[in-house]
């Protein structure tokens, strides 16, 4: 019976849409880009699917030889190593300060240090690019009333950088924030009451039951950072749109250049199945190390 | 339990077919008879194309005139999804790098065969500026009706250049310079004589027509940056930097404030300035403008020459219906029109002759420099080019590199770019 499928398992029903969509929309799109990566796929062989031509790792070959790639990517890389233990350590340290009262001071804290997640990158970017503007810029106004000289916050290679990553940070503490409040709440009293009565003082707690109990929430903050970090776009996309000369170019917006600006479709395929296999490559090897560590539980 | 799943896979079907039938093409031809033309027009244009919708539709009563207005952002990427749905509308509005874009991929019809046809008397390439002519042309084919223009002209703060002895506009390019060098002069610290954008690849481009030779010939598809003029031209064009005569990257005001504070005194840019410099000059006080035609170099004053046109579909079902409407549009009394409502200057020539263009001082400049500007090249490999452009003046500038090292590279690279490698 074509049915007995379903109705020897009653919960693929209700998982089938979910798969359905998952497949269509992310899954199969996959594949295809790593097809669309091995031919020269551009507007006009989009119009005209004859004219594309199947050139094996022409692409990946091209790309290895990028200068503006692999600038791209120790970008995106030096975004990685500052921004993800600057994210999860700022919303470590924000969540367990949050942690320590009920009252209706630190509910509008939480309310506040949320807020940024809340606000699209656009309007959040448009605003800071007035604040770190050389000029007119609250920063610089800020660095001149002590007397020191102005910062060019957008426009030095390295400090372009730095600023990005302050602001996207800033931004993503919210959200992680909530995430380590939780898992804090979660943590049994029992664990406390224990090491009271062993003489444990605050920062024994702190460091001995809190810390390691958040493990698993330390994981997922960091494994989404990671990711969301290595796919960085919004931010030097609208403010520096990768400049100067390069320098705050990263590989999503690498790719996004090549695809929707030059219409190389085929490079930029390429490209995002490059970024696709480092994200899945990392992801894969921070499981393999969680498992090994499982914290008290 | 079996038949509530058939039912539930039933529903499921029927949910998805009634999806699909959303994305099904709509129907082209009403039931009164009138033929609908579908137009994408860009930005702030696109939401004031709907004002003449009532005038054609009176003029046209069989067909029906739907305009969508596209914002700028996402209009490539809308262009591009319609047009490998093979899709989309029968009127398209485009710029000259756009044009050469789609016509290249086969996205665009070939219009050459109704140019100065007898059904179409307004579709004739005589009738426009002939730098917008060339703007609509693709391998020698039209593939585009010129819309409105836009060129550049140079913007000059006539009370301070008064002062450094200038009572007119600097003529030619050592002119420039030296206004530029006592302007920096007369303001002192952090003051700079002109803006030039490095971000921007015309200039390079305008300042090399000015001086005879075409960075890339489109015709012979050669690159021509290591031509000794090309580099001459980079050289002036660096030397603003250098002398500390332009600002740099680094430098982030606003160009309508540094205008009014003196800090950037001369600018060059296109129409849509002339709104912003009356009203900054009505709000932040004292101050004197005017503007000029570009300054001219070994050979004349070229500038660069924007603006759209509208194309016609490839997968358009009324092509003779499109073509109606871009007629219409090619009126030089409708050409005028459209300049009171969206201050889009005509590409027509004659549409000048109306005494609202013609006895204006501040458009006779662009009406002069109209015939003295020029489109991009028209070739598919431009954009890539612009890029590398772009990055080699950042290198210079920037970088500090030698300009005629990089020319020499650029012009490797831009070859190898137009010779498909």
């Amino acid at each position: 019976m074509k049915f007995r499928f379903f109705s020897n398992r009653p919960y693929m029903i209700f998982i089938l849409p979910a798969l359905i969509i998952l497949s269509v929309f992310s899954i199969f799109p996959i594949f295809v880009a790593l097809g669309v990566s091995l031919t020269d796929m551009n507007l006009i062989g989009l119009l005209n699917w004859n004219q594309v031509q199947f050139v094996g790792f022409e692409n990946y070959m091209d790309l290895l030889a990028d200068k503006e790639f692999r600038q791209a990517f120790f970008n995106t890389i030096f975004y990685v190593v500052f921004g993800v233990p600057l994210v999860v350590v700022a919303s470590l340290g924000v969540a367990l300060l949050l942690d320590y009262g009920k009252n209706k001071f630190f509910t509008a804290a939480r309310a506040l240090f949320y807020m940024p997640s809340v606000t699209t990158s656009v309007a959040i970017a448009v605003v800071f690019g007035y604040l770190y503007n050389n000029h007119y810029g609250l920063f610089n106004y800020v660095l001149s009333l002590f007397d020191l000289p102005k910062v060019p916050w957008l426009t030095h290679p390295i400090i372009a950088k730095i600023s990005l990553i302050l602001m996207a940070a800033w931004k993503s503490i919210g959200f992680n924030m909530i995430i380590f409040l939780a898992a804090l709440q979660g943590i049994p009293k029992d664990y406390y009451e224990a090491a009271e009565i062993d003489g444990a003082k605050k920062w024994q707690k702190l460091l001995y039951i809190k810390v390691p109990l958040l493990g698993f929430a330390t994981f997922f903050v960091a494994s989404t950072t990671l990711i969301g970090w290595f796919q960085f776009f919004e931010e030097p996309m609208i403010m520096t749109k990768g400049g100067p000369v390069g320098s705050t170019n990263s590989i999503a917006l690498f790719i996004y250049d090549k695809g929707f600006k030059l219409s190389e479709f085929g490079y930029a395929a390429a490209g995002s199945f490059v970024l696709f296999l480092i994200i899945l490559a990392l992801t894969l090897i921070q499981f393999k190390l969680r498992k090994k560590d499982n914290g008290y539980n | 339990m079996k038949k509530k799943i058939t039912m539930l896979m039933i529903s499921l079907v029927l949910v998805l077919s009634v999806l699909g039938g959303c994305s099904s093409k709509s129907e082209e031809t009403s039931t009164d008879g009138k033929t609908t033309i579908e137009v994408w027009a860009m930005g702030d244009e696109g939401k004031r194309l709907s004002g003449v919708v009532k005038d054609f539709e009176a003029k046209n009563p069989k067909i029906k005139l739907k305009v969508t207005a596209i914002p700028w952002d996402s209009a490539h990427d809308k262009l591009v999804t319609a047009a490998a749905a093979k899709e989309g509308p029968d009127v398209i509005q485009l710029g000259s790098s756009w044009v050469t874009e789609f016509a290249a991929a086969g996205g665009l019809l070939d219009l050459s065969k109704y140019d100065k046809s007898e059904d179409y008397p307004n579709i004739n390439s005589d009738k426009f500026f002939t730098g917008a002519s060339e703007g609509s042309k693709y391998d020698g084919n039209l593939y585009s009706v010129p819309w409105y223009v836009e060129t550049r002209v140079l913007y000059y703060r006539s009370d301070l250049l008064a002062q450094v002895g200038y009572k007119e506009a600097p003529k030619t390019q050592a002119e420039l310079k030296d206004a530029a060098e006592k302007l920096v002069k007369l303001g002192g610290k952090d003051h700079y004589g002109i803006d030039l954008a490095i971000t921007d690849p015309m200039y390079p481009q305008v300042f090399s027509w000015q001086n005879g030779v075409d960075l890339i010939d489109s015709k012979n598809r050669k690159a021509n940056f290591n031509d000794a003029k090309a580099i001459s031209s980079m050289e002036y064009y660096a030397s603003f930097f250098k002398e500390g005569l332009a600002a740099g990257p680094d430098v982030q005001i606003d160009i309508t404030q540094a205008f009014a504070d003196g800090i950037k005194p001369m600018y060059i840019s296109g129409p849509w300035m002339i709104n912003i410099m009356n009203d900054a000059k009505a709000t932040t006080g004292e101050f004197e403008w005017n503007i000029a035609p570009l300054p001219a170099g070994d050979t004349d004053n070229t500038s660069y020459l924007g603006g759209a046109g509208l194309s016609v579909s490839a997968y358009s079902d009324n092509p003779e219906e499109a073509l109606t409407f871009i007629n219409y549009m090619a009126d030089p009394e409708v050409q005028v029109n459209w300049y009171k409502t969206a201050n889009g200057l005509p590409a027509v020539t004659s549409a000048w002759e109306d005494p609202s263009l013609a006895d204006d001082k501040i458009l006779s400049v662009f009406r002069e420099q109209l015939d003295h500007a020029k489109v991009p090249p028209m070739i598919v490999e431009l954009e890539s080019i612009k890029q590398n452009i772009i990055k080699m003046v950042e290198d210079v500038v920037v970088g500090g590199a030698d300009v005629k090292s990089e020319m020499k590279k650029l012009e490797q690279t831009a070859q190898e770019i137009l010779d498909g490698k």
